[in-house]
């Protein structure tokens, strides 16, 4: 993906697990160089939010109606994004599911 | 768009609507903002070192014109207009300009209205004040997609 805007650049993940459940969950910005590991159990059906801004990590296991936080066993920082360059950001663990994220461009 | 073709949303009030009619002319505009850099002297050696990785905030100064048809108009314009800039109190909002409709900063009020009558309106000049200098997307960008099979997903 390619953000708009010039300057890094908070954001949310959501991973939506699917069938099988994951031992962790890593995400990495070649971008940034920024790499959070997440090395908890990701249910089936649950869900992960990750915010770059709040460095928080919650777990949904009702379809995002409420969240938990889950911030034990996380190493490293949640990436940002940069604006206008490439982030091939790398989500590894989750073999089934969906994901989706939001950001908003800054230095438009 | 305002009413008024050139104005601005400040907290989502149009003050170009036909209730505050504001037509607005940005008289200062930071099209990127000062970096915050020290300076030091390096110890027994020759120079300086360096370091900053931060922003100034910046100003943005508007300068406002409420026209109407009569003096009672100009008064029950400004009226509402000052109803709604003295809530900045409340805290910062975000601010969109009519001449940059596609940004948005987050900005608070720093200046009162000091009204200069003419013969059918009043001018007033507003100072802002945006701590974070970056202007953002008016609306954030959401995508979706499907994890694949083997493990390792690039988003």
């Amino acid at each position: 993906m390619t953000p708009g805007g010039t300057q890094l650049t908070d954001w949310v993940l959501t991973i939506k697990n699917g069938i099988t459940a994951a031992a962790s969950v890593q995400v990495y910005n070649p971008a940034t160089g920024e790499t959070v590991t997440w090395s908890n159990a990701l249910t089936i059906d649950a869900w992960l939010r990750l915010s770059s801004a709040t460095q928080r990590c919650e777990v949904s296991t009702d379809s995002g109606a409420t969240w938990t936080r889950r911030n034990e066993n996380t190493t490293g920082l949640i990436p940002r994004l940069r604006g206008g360059v490439s982030n091939a950001v790398v989500v590894t663990g989750p073999t089934t599911g969906t994901y989706s994220y939001t950001y908003t461009a800054k230095g438009v | 768009m305002s009413a008024s073709g050139k104005s601005f949303t400040f907290k989502s009030i149009d003050y170009g609507d036909a209730s505050y009619n504001v037509y607005a002319r940005v008289a200062t505009l930071p099209r990127m903002p000062r970096p915050r850099v020290a300076s030091d002297n390096l110890a027994q050696a020759d120079g300086t070192t360096t370091q900053g990785s931060t922003f100034d905030d910046c100003r943005i100064t508007i300068e406002c014109a409420v026209t109407a048809a009569t003096t009672t108009d100009v008064e029950t314009a400004m009226s509402n207009v000052v109803g709604q800039l003295a809530r900045s109190q409340e805290g910062p909002g975000a601010l969109i300009l009519d001449s940059h409709p596609t940004k948005q900063w987050t900005a608070r009020l720093v200046t009162g209205v000091d009204g200069k009558l003419g013969l059918n309106g009043e001018q007033f000049t507003l100072e802002f004040i945006c701590t974070n200098p970056w202007p953002t997307a008016t609306s954030a960008t959401t995508t979706t997609g499907s994890i694949a099979g083997g493990g390792t997903t690039t988003l």
